[in-house]
């Protein structure tokens, strides 16, 4: 094992929770459940299991190391611009758009665009949907996280520790995912929660930090320009339609126990940042002292800090906690990307009679396909990570538009608005990221392309990362064009008649 | 002590009480949900 410092007792810990999700998705497996059952939990779920699911789906290890990594690098600037700027969007999820989307009795994100627009926007959102849930990021981390603690070969780790994820997801459902993501949830959040202070004790607390950091280490704000920070923070928009989060709202018991579960699970992520945050800033005081090595890879600094504070077992079930982070989002989005092929591809191209029975062989099937693009993903690109900032571009700039015409608009709303929305919110995301990487230059700092041009005598900078900018007000010009110029569809039925 | 480590022990303790609150409710209801048993659906 290269650099955590794992022992046998660790291993044992290790066992046991892997062991525990597989019986969790066999239980509910042998109940042979429907469609419903399957996919949505039989509309049953309450506030404290939608809290446990929202929470440790929508928080994986982009968050536990990306925050940490940008926490040791930049310092808290990392709370407060990267993570915290995103709340508002979070709490209008939870108070405009979950009371919604519970009423309304949808199945699945793609369905709204069906119901509204027909067809073919129905398709296209499918098809954003499975591109921005297939799980090759999570995948990706696996295979690191594994080498990292293992030493094995990351495409190793992510087939075995993936491959238990698949398991008990094709087993189960979502009602196996929810159980094994509440048992994740405790463990990311219980570990997180005992390792940061221990690790605060060994270094010294943060007047250790204060004393070993550099200039504006403490910054709020830190030094970064204003619009990547509101880009960052319309980032948080893909909440409002993560397919994710919508199935979670779709299986909720009640509109009022899904709005609930939303704030709660808002507390949490404020409480797990900073704890991440802390966690990354600390182990730079740990650095300074010579307790961990001078050259050590930023993005490793969460794990190598905690890995040396903690006593031989607690490594263990943090490590467990670790694997949890990035096993309740794997399980998550490629049950959702499944669905997706089967209720949103299948039933409407295929055979739009097909039984209960049918939808859930053809998602199990969906669920595979799905995994398995995900870690051909994982494993083919180099950048992972922006390639995930692009898909999740991309699923925004495509249906935020039309799915926020169809829940909250109560005009005319044609076959033609749905899909030249989504057609023109694709383009022209493409068409941005292509332009920026045509005419700008590769930033190493940032690791994006930035464009530099002067107009009339002042300097101006796109970045990539400004992309929704221009790809929202597009998508939503094709849908006033669409409305302007097409036909009117079938007859729609209403919001309210559903409610 | 350093407001960090003040804000860092909060943050602690109310990410593992939560939790454990969380859970201890999880675990009230488990049951029903793991058996699809719908006696008191709460429509608003």
């Amino acid at each position: 094992m290269p650099e955590a410092g794992i022992a046998g007792l660790d291993l044992i810990v290790l066992g046991v929770y892997l062991l525990a999700m597989l019986g969790v998705g066999y239980y509910v497996y042998r109940r042979a459940p429907s469609f419903e059952e399957y996919l949505l939990a039989g509309r049953m779920m309450t506030t404290p299991i939608l809290v446990c699911t929202l929470a440790s789906t929508y928080y994986g290890l982009d968050i536990l190391f990306g925050t940490s990594e940008l926490a040791y690098n930049e310092g808290i600037v990392a709370f407060f611009a990267y993570s915290e700027l995103s709340l508002g969007i979070y709490l209008l999820a939870a108070f405009a758009l979950s009371t919604r989307l519970r009423r309304a009795k949808f199945t699945s994100l793609p369905e709204i665009l069906e119901r509204n627009y027909g067809r073919s926007a129905g398709v296209l959102g499918a098809l954003a949907s499975i591109i921005y849930s297939v799980p090759s990021a999570g995948l990706f981390a696996l295979g690191r996280i594994t080498h990292v603690v293992f030493g094995m070969e990351p495409w190793l780790g992510a087939l075995l520790l993936g491959g238990v994820a698949l398991a008990y997801t094709l087993l189960g459902g979502l009602l196996a995912v929810a159980v094994t993501d509440t048992i994740q949830f405790v463990l990311m959040c219980i570990t997180l929660a005992i390792a940061i202070p221990m690790l605060m004790g060994e270094v010294g607390g943060f007047d250790a930090v204060a004393a070993a950091a550099p200039v504006g280490y403490f910054a709020p704000l830190g030094d970064i320009p204003i619009w990547l920070m509101i880009a960052y923070t319309s980032a948080g928009l893909s909440i409002l339609v993560d397919p994710g989060f919508y199935q979670r709202v779709f299986a909720a018991k009640s509109a009022r126990q899904a709005r609930n579960a939303m704030l709660i699970s808002i507390f949490i992520w404020i409480a797990y940042d900073w704890l991440v945050t802390a966690g990354g800033m600390l182990a730079l005081a740990a650095v300074a002292d010579g307790r961990l090595p001078a050259d050590l890879h930023s993005n490793d600094a969460l794990l190598a800090a905690v890995s040396f504070a903690l006593p031989v077992g607690l490594t263990g079930v943090f490590l467990a906690g670790v694997l949890a982070t990035a096993m309740s989002t794997i399980d998550s989005y490629t049950l959702v990307a499944g669905a997706n092929i089967s209720y949103d591809l299948y039933r409407p191209l295929v055979k739009p009679d097909a039984d209960d029975e049918e939808l859930v062989r053809t998602t199990r099937i969906g669920v595979v396909v799905s995994w398995v693009l995900g870690y051909a993903i994982a494993f083919m690109f180099t950048k992972i990570l922006a390639l995930v900032v692009f898909m999740t571009t991309l699923l925004t700039s495509m249906v935020l538009v039309p799915i926020f015409a169809s829940l909250y608009w109560k005009g005319r709303k044609t076959p033609l608005a749905g899909v030249l929305s989504c057609s023109v919110g694709l383009v022209s995301v493409i068409a941005f990221y292509l332009g920026i990487q045509w005419l700008g230059t590769f930033d190493e700092v940032y690791g994006t392309y930035i464009w530099t041009f002067a107009f009339d005598g002042t300097t101006f900078s796109l970045w990539q990362e400004y992309a929704l900018f221009f790809s929202l007000p597009m998508s939503l010009i094709g849908f006033i064009l669409g409305n302007l110029l097409g036909a009117d569809g079938p007859p729609v039925e209403p919001m309210e008649a559903a409610e | 002590m350093n407001g960090w480590d003040v804000f860092t022990w909060i943050s602690s303790a109310a990410l593992a009480g939560s939790a454990i609150v969380i859970f201890g409710y999880f675990l009230r209801d488990a049951g029903k949900i793991l058996n699809q048993e719908d006696d008191d659906r709460d429509e608003d």
